[in-house]
């Protein structure tokens, strides 16, 4: 780091505390105006870092420790000084009356009153005198004091894993940490200057268990834990399974591999075994009749079961007999119910069909160049699940009705089934009086459904001479714009299917 | 919210509790531990003596930078003391230092209790009093003694 301002009280200051009073970090070399004067000055010296504009990371870092309290410990999360002090005698006059702890970076005033120098610091923020003779002071007039560094380098301390944390029972939010003397903590004491660097290699620091458990371990103890640990991973000598030394009794009472004795029977077997042991071989487990659907209630041993069995033989026979009429009778029972509960169904849509009319209307566009061809045909509809389409022949279907339009309703050739009646009606529509239509109504018709090649019988019904061909004008209204308007008219009167037996399967149940 | 109390609370209040000033007690809430109850017998001597006054302390977060806050809970007659327990004491405002403690401060209460200073008062009726008729105004503190702080 770059040392940038420093003024000459400062370098004075520093020149004169070599070698410096090292807590709480390591030494960091400093290029400055006068390297040969103060080579070495301590990081750990917050007043000096604060002072000398280090970077802000490192102030910031300082603000907080202050924050959160005024005494500070060589970690934050460990002992404090005055926890590891061994001697007391004498060690009053070396606290800070602020904090109340042992001094950490000494800073006197003119009169020589002590204070740890964050303390001082933001007491002199608030008020610019010396807390205790109330001279005037203000940061620059602090002074160090050699005495002190040197009293406090010397001190005797305990190792800092000579104490351990004490569990509290206080509720978390005013848990104070306690340090209590570990009885398995290092015995070492050394003076303060030498804590460092004992601590860093010292044994009793505690260490993470290598197997992820909240074990206590110590830097020392590491190697031995690995084979102590109660959590430490071993493979089980029958199912090979990596599993937790903890665990093995629970998994000793679950391992599969572990030969154990059916308790019925006395046979030896894998655990893992016994189950289909039981189910399958087991001659001491009781098992269930194989009549038992039947009616029998019997259960016996598995090596008794052969002798039931002929023992119950005529007993089996009757329940079997007596089992399948009752099966065939509910079979016909629910035969009946579905054929029964099929014909309402279809009684019920057949009236939901009958009386209903429908109009279908057929509009030809170009009647004038239509006409000229001798059938023309319109596109299919469907009607009561049937396919429909209407024809006309404009001059006639056969010699017969030359000069007139035939005009039939025809049913698909390619539908099957009984019969449909049909109430229908045919109209050629007046486009300019509505009332003035030309109708042939009253056709009642039984369409047949089923093929009858023997019986040339026609699909379609109508009029052969519907009306002549020249009422068929726009003077007559029957025509506008060149379209001819038909309307067939129907009402499904009946219907009647033919069903089949449906290819279904009723193997198996019985 | 409260974080850790710092070590110099802990430290006071140990000392309070493990080596007592006469006549001065101290004890911190179970539920707020910088909170304190507060109790002095009037000194010998004063025209307080016989009584026991009670008081409450709070140390605020900027404790030791800042005076804790005390008040009186036992009414009193004292010309630095005000009917709501107020009391007028340099240390406890502009010359306050972070080197004063509790206790520091409750002996220096307990001291203006034996002598009260009519010159800066806080209660200035009961200061008049005391400025024109000491006598008398001994007497009506003896006699608020009696009636509030008799245990």
């Amino acid at each position: 780091m770059l040392l940038k301002v420093l003024t000459g009280d400062e370098v004075v200051r520093n020149a004169g505390s070599a070698p410096t009073f090292n807590l709480l970090g390591p030494n960091t070399t400093v290029q400055g105006i006068t390297p040969n004067l103060f080579s070495r000055v301590n990081q750990s010296d917050p007043l000096f870092t604060l002072t000398s504009g280090f970077s802000a990371t490192s102030v910031r870092s300082f603000e907080g420790n202050v924050a959160m309290d005024y005494g500070q410990s060589r970690d934050l999360d460990g002992p404090t000084l005055d926890d590891l002090v061994c001697e007391e005698k004498d060690i009053e006059e070396y606290k800070c009356p602020i904090c109340m702890q042992i001094l950490q970076s000494p800073r006197q005033c003119k009169n020589g009153h002590l204070y740890c120098a964050l303390c001082i610091q933001k007491s002199l923020d608030k008020r610019a005198e010396c807390p205790q003779c109330r001279v005037p002071l203000n940061l620059s007039e602090l002074a160090k004091s050699l005495v002190a560094e040197k009293h406090l380098r010397a001190l005797k301390v305990h190792c800092k894993y000579y104490l351990m944390r004490e569990e509290s029972k206080k509720p978390a939010h005013n848990a104070e940490v306690n340090w209590i003397v570990d009885p398995e903590g290092c015995q070492e004491t050394f003076t303060q200057e030498e804590a460092e660097r004992h601590e860093s290699k010292c044994g009793y620091a505690p260490d993470l268990c290598m197997f992820g458990a909240n074990c206590r371990v110590r830097k020392m103890t590491v190697e031995e834990h690995r084979d102590a640990c109660p959590y430490r991973t071993i493979t089980c000598d029958h199912c090979k399974k990596e599993i937790k030394l903890v665990s093995l009794e629970d998994h000793n009472v679950k391992c599969p591999e572990i030969v154990i004795h059916c308790e019925l029977c006395q046979a030896e077997m894998k655990r893992g075994h016994l189950r289909e042991h039981r189910r399958q071989q087991c001659p001491e487990e009781d098992i269930p009749c194989a009549y038992s659907e039947q009616g029998c209630d019997a259960q016996v041993k598995r090596k008794q079961m052969p002798r039931h069995m002929e023992e119950s033989a005529a007993s089996h026979l009757a329940r079997v007999s007596q089992h399948l009429s009752q099966q065939l009778f509910q079979m016909s029972e629910d035969f009946k119910q579905s054929l029964k509960a099929r014909d309402d169904k279809i009684r019920s849509l057949e009236r939901a069909l009958a009386d209903q009319n429908f109009d279908i209307d057929w509009k030809m566009k170009n009647w004038s160049s239509l006409k000229k061809k001798s059938y023309l045909q319109s596109g299919e509809f469907e009607l009561a699940g049937l396919k429909w389409y209407m024809g006309i022949y404009p001059n006639g279907d056969l010699p017969d009705a030359r000069g007139h339009i035939s005009l039939f309703l025809f049913l698909s050739s390619n539908c099957r089934g009984q019969k449909v009646g049909l109430r229908f009606s045919l109209r050629i529509m007046n486009h300019r009086n509505p009332n003035t239509k030309i109708v042939q109504n009253g056709f009642r018709a039984n369409f047949p459904l089923v093929e009858r090649p023997e019986e040339q019988v026609s699909k379609g019904w109508g009029a052969k001479r519907f009306t002549p061909c020249d009422e068929i004008t726009e003077a007559n209204g029957y025509l506008k714009d060149d379209l001819l308007f038909i309307q067939a008219s129907i009402t499904v009167c009946n219907i009647r299917w033919e069903v089949e037996t449906a290819n279904t399967s009723i193997v198996g149940y019985w | 919210m409260a974080a850790n109390l710092p070590r110099r609370i802990i430290k006071e209040t140990q000392r309070l509790v493990s080596e007592p000033d006469p006549g001065i007690s101290a004890t911190p809430s179970d539920d707020n531990l910088r909170y304190f109850n507060v109790m002095i017998a009037g000194p010998t001597g004063s025209p307080f003596e016989g009584g026991v006054f009670k008081l409450e302390l709070f140390l605020t977060e900027e404790y030791p930078m800042a005076p804790p806050k005390v008040r009186f809970l036992t009414r009193i007659y004292h010309p630095n003391i005000d009917r709501l327990g107020r009391i007028c004491l340099d240390i406890l405002k502009e010359k306050w230092s972070p080197a004063l403690q509790i206790r520091t401060v409750l002996l220096s209460i307990q001291g203006l209790l034996s002598a009260p200073n009519p010159d800066d008062p806080l209660a200035n009726d009961v200061a008049d009093h005391w400025k024109k008729d000491e006598a008398g105004a001994i007497t009506t503190a003896k006699a608020w003694t009696n009636k509030f702080a008799m245990v």
